[in-house]
């Protein structure tokens, strides 16, 4: 679980419930989704990496319906192991784009985003394999800075493929 | 909790909210009410003289409940507003209504504080999505910009009243969207038309906050821009004054400009009256420049533009434009309220807040990211000298280093490296009893149709008992809640009790659980009485323990999920999803 190298990952994650806005409702379900991928250098414990991913999420119109929102997130970041390669605590941020816009921006504005996993689990699957969960993380994207900015915020659930070379 | 914990936190709440103040202020936990005390001190006298008895009520209360709730909040600033219990039901059902319009286009029933909805409304890019404020459109420049916005505005009012037309026809309650404290987006009863003549208030007021106005306030001189000054590419001169704040705060000096409009939507209304009965007439002298030989200049000139410099501008005569009509460069024809109006002006939203400007027009960013790089540089330098260690840190550095396993009970134990769970039962045989006192504190709501801010603290003491890597506890919880919209008093929340169970993983160093029970409101809300139960669960997916003694352990669970839900079965529910972080002191025995 901590072996020296390079390694690739393979990501899925989704906001598995929110708050409602309608007095009515217990929560809002599966509301966000996003994958990524995510290449990086093992040294020990240690780790740094680079992260390519599609963030994908509904936004709620004023007049009514929803709409889908997609920002595509590149960032660099470090990760750290511990308990044998059990645990990870990984943070990546870096520069925000806006893919799929809602209605009132246009697409390939640029912001920022930032990750936080507090601490997640790894399992290994074969030698080479791992199997990683991060039951809740944090994260926060902003692809468009100006005027009132978009702030996405969104506590995730995710699971990882990890190949190491 | 502590004051400056207290204040730390509404600090961190108000860097979200700003955005709600955009034209004279809505009432809420951060902004004076000031389109409610216009409107109430506009239209009292004429609710009160009114004939309402024919007026229909709704057969829900819920808009009663409601109104008595958020009333108080929203007369606050206004002291002279008369008590509910002076008023009629249908006098009050029909203020409610005016002041449910009244606010309806600053927020369209949403938080004052769900940025991805006020964006929407307030940023919209469309010139009508300004002239509903009394603003500038985008492509409004110059002077001449002015009168297309003023034109665009009286549109705007005259749309209105042709709806507000066509419901009387239909007089009728329909229910608006409106949003409360812990209930999230709730749909209440108004009548259709004091509603829309809310609304149609809410711009001719909004005329008296974003327009810079003669001293008296009776003649405009400019129309200010409100997009292009939190979009960073305003140019005054092309596009003019960015919106100001400070003439959205009716405590502000402006008291001329607050009375009057105040006078104009009291004679807004009986105009509406009047034009709902097929005369127009007196609407559209509101419209018009007042006459010479008019006695009561509340009738005209609502949004009068200086008649000197239209009258250039019609003529195309330049001379006489350079002369009359108000620019910068002849600070505005000597306005009484420039200064003020230049005293908060809307600028980039981050900038605003981190005072930092990110805008490409503005260039680098400035003392926002010097600030929080000195900040992280600080952090690493006190790490480095291990003089303080925030939990973040700790949590952080601690999984970098071999952990010691968290219950351990001799030397030996704690020499050992982690173990898998398998291993790690015989660690907790021989201590079984455990008690913890722990705090909680969400910060962020992960919804963007709701207010940003979930902000909720409390604490909560737990015991059990543990056998190998399993345990189970019991679970007593207060949680309390900070409200956005009405007020920013911690409110009591709820008291939860809970059972559940846990299990110890990596050597003792890491812990999940799960906790289930009831949850019991413990205040009025405006829907519910305290001592209603419902239920409440908390997932702590993983968090990590330390040893600070033989018998004490830290524990932090750095990100857990608690849904409380005290009301269950009803038209309108409180249900919060918070996303915790949780500390705590543990005793083993």
């Amino acid at each position: 679980l901590t072996s020296e190298g390079y390694y690739l990952q393979g990501e899925g994650n989704v906001s598995i419930i929110a708050q409602s806005a309608a007095s009515d409702s217990p929560g809002t379900f599966f509301r966000a989704f996003g994958f990524s991928a995510k290449g990086g250098h093992r040294w020990g414990n240690k780790a740094v990496f680079v992260t390519l991913e599609g963030s994908f999420w509904r936004s709620p119109l004023v007049e009514g319906g929803s709409e889908l929102v997609m920002a595509t997130n590149i960032g660099v970041g470090g990760e750290i192991l511990s308990a044998g390669g059990m645990l990870r605590t990984s943070l990546a941020f870096g520069p925000s784009i806006l893919t799929i816009p809602p209605k009132v921006d246009e697409a390939g504005k640029v912001g920022i985003f930032f990750d936080l996993r507090p601490i997640g689990c790894r399992f290994r699957l074969s030698q080479a394999l791992v199997l990683g969960v991060d039951p809740l993380s944090f994260n926060v994207t902003v692809p468009v800075l100006s005027g009132i900015p978009l702030i996405e915020i969104e506590y995730r659930t995710s699971v990882y493929v990890e190949h190491a070379f | 909790m502590s004051r400056p914990v207290l204040t730390l936190l509404l600090s961190l709440s108000l860097l979200l909210a700003p955005a709600a103040a955009r034209a004279y202020s809505i009432g809420s936990g951060f902004t004076t009410s000031c389109h409610e005390v216009v409107t109430f001190s506009g239209l009292i006298d004429l609710v009160e003289a009114a004939d309402t008895s024919t007026l229909k009520l709704p057969e829900s209360d819920v808009w009663r409940r409601v109104a008595a709730e958020v009333g108080p909040a929203l007369r606050a600033t206004n002291p002279d507003a008369p008590p509910p219990s002076d008023l009629t039901d249908q006098q009050n059902f029909l203020m409610w209504s005016v002041i449910v319009g009244v606010r309806a286009p600053d927020v369209e029933g949403h938080s004052v504080s769900d940025l991805a909805a006020l964006r929407e409304i307030q940023a919209d890019p469309s010139n009508d999505g300004q002239y509903l404020h009394a603003l500038r459109g985008t492509s409004d420049d110059g002077v001449e910009g002015d009168l297309v916005a003023i034109d665009g505005t009286k549109r705007i009012l005259r749309e209105v009243m042709a709806r507000a037309r066509m419901a009387k026809d239909r007089p009728r309650i329909i229910k608006v969207p409106f949003y409360l404290d812990f209930y999230g987006k709730m749909q209440v009863d108004v009548a259709e038309l004091a509603y829309l003549l809310g609304r149609a208030a809410h711009t001719l007021q909004d005329s008296y906050a974003h327009m810079l106005r003669s001293d008296d306030g009776v003649t405009v001189f400019h129309v200010s821009n409100y997009l292009e000054a939190i979009n960073g590419t305003l140019s005054e001169s092309r596009d003019g004054l960015a919106h100001s704040d400070s003439l959205d705060d009716c405590t502000r000096p402006i008291d001329v400009l607050t009375g009057r409009a105040a006078a104009v939507t009291d004679a807004l209304a009986r105009a509406s009256k009047a034009y709902l009965d097929g005369d127009e007439a007196p609407f559209e002298k509101g419209l018009a420049p007042c006459q010479p030989n008019e006695t009561d200049l509340t009738t005209c000139s609502w949004i009068d533009y200086n008649p000197s410099c239209a009258a250039a501008l019609a003529d195309g005569d330049e001379a006489a434009e350079e002369k009359q009509c108000c620019r910068g460069d002849n600070a505005y024809c000597g306005s009484k309220w420039l200064p003020i109006f230049r005293e908060a002006q809307s600028k980039p939203y981050l900038e605003a807040v981190f005072g930092c400007s990110v805008s490409p027009a503005r260039g680098r960013c400035q003392n926002g990211a010097r600030g929080l790089f000195a900040a992280l540089a600080l952090a690493a330098l006190r790490r480095r000298r291990g003089a303080r260690v925030s939990a973040a840190c700790l949590m952080l550095s601690g999984l970098a280093s071999q952990p010691a396993p968290a219950k351990a009970s001799s030397r030996e134990i704690a020499d050992r490296a982690p173990s898998p769970a398998s291993a790690a039962a015989p660690l907790w045989k021989n201590e079984p009893y455990f008690v913890e006192l722990e705090g909680h504190l969400s910060v962020f709501s992960d919804a963007p149709d709701t207010s940003m801010i979930n902000l909720t603290t409390g604490y909560a003491l737990r015991g059990g008992y543990r056998w190998g890597p399993w345990g189970v506890l019991g679970h007593i919880e207060r949680n309390y809640w900070l409200p956005t919209e009405y007020s920013t008093a911690l409110a009591s929340g709820v008291l939860n009790l809970g059972v559940g169970g846990e299990f110890f993983f990596a050597g003792g160093f890491a812990r999940s659980s799960v906790t289930i029970g009831p949850s019991i409101l413990l205040f009025d809300t405006a829907l519910h009485d305290a001592g209603r139960t419902g239920f409440f669960f908390d997932v702590r997916p993983i968090g990590v323990r330390y040893p600070l003694h033989e018998h004490i352990v830290i524990a932090l669970d750095p990100l857990t999920v608690a849904y409380v839900q005290p009301i269950v079965f009803d038209e309108n529910i409180i249900r919060l999803v918070e996303y915790r972080t949780v500390l705590g002191v543990e005793a083993v025995f």
